[in-house]
């Protein structure tokens, strides 16, 4: 072997190895990237659970407060659920997410005869039990697709 | 061709809200009655604009839109063709064109249920 192929075979060994490294650099930065959009969705699913707890349960609360709160958190929980669907190998989580928009935003929310009360217990609890589903189905996808990196 | 944009923020409300005309000022049968349905009426096309409201629940769209089927017999493939609804929030756009679906199965369940 002559010189100049121990050279050719040096350049592939550390043009492949350079290769490696960007495309495992690339996979943590995907990976982290997409830890922080999940944070970002438990963080809101919960202000939104707050925010639809207090609407419907605290006749003390303000109500236009809340739902200044539940609008805008239902509509960054679906931005996030649309980058979920979008990304490589994504996951899609929009049917549990409609189920808790037409259980919060349904019935009687934003009538002017709307009064909170323990009668909105129930509606209540299962807008916390979606709101857990749908974070435990995102939480096994990312550490299905994400663990190993 | 008659074309017609209702920009909901400017010519209803910017805080569109509750079902019926009991529920409130700016309700989705109000949003419906006076002015959904008469555009769809008086034009070949309807363009409505959701953006730069507070937001829309579920209450509202579907007495708005759903209704057009359930109250005053339109059809999807009617609005299909006439209605278009634009809005930078996609989760709106989705949730109406299901309140339509949802209306015309019902309404075809009912028509086709024996008496």
């Amino acid at each position: 072997m002559t010189t100049c192929e121990f050279a050719a075979i040096g350049w592939v060994i550390a043009l492949t190895i350079a290769l490696y490294a960007n495309q495992q650099a690339n996979r943590r930065e995907t990976r982290k990237e997409t830890r922080d959009q999940l944070n970002q969705l438990n963080i809101t699913l919960g202000v939104l659970l707050d925010a639809a707890n207090n609407y419907y349960l605290n006749s003390e609360a303000l109500a236009s407060q809340e739902i200044i709160k539940i609008h805008e958190s239902l509509n960054i929980c679906y931005r996030l659920i649309e980058y979920f669907a979008k990304i490589k190998a994504g996951i899609i989580l929009h049917q549990k997410f409609y189920i808790i928009f037409e259980l919060v935003t349904g019935g009687d929310f934003e009538s002017d005869k709307h009064l909170a009360g323990e009668h909105y217990t129930k509606l209540c609890k299962e807008v916390a039990t979606k709101k857990e589903s749908l974070i435990i189905d995102s939480e096994n996808w990312f550490k299905k697709n994400y663990q190993n990196n | 061709m008659k074309h017609k944009t209702i920009y909901i923020a400017k010519e209803f409300s910017e805080t569109p809200a509750g079902r019926y005309y009991t529920d409130g000022t700016y309700t989705g049968q109000r949003f419906r009655e006076e002015f959904l349905y008469p555009a769809l009426t008086k034009n070949d096309e309807v363009e409505i604009n959701l953006d730069n409201t507070l937001g829309y629940g579920s209450s509202f769209l579907e007495e708005a839109f759903g209704g057009l089927i359930r109250e005053k017999g339109m059809t999807i493939s009617e609005l299909e063709e006439k209605l278009t609804i634009t809005s930078s929030r996609k989760l709106y756009l989705n949730r109406i064109w299901q309140y339509l679906k949802d209306a015309q199965f019902e309404k075809n369940k009912n028509n086709h249920t024996p008496t």
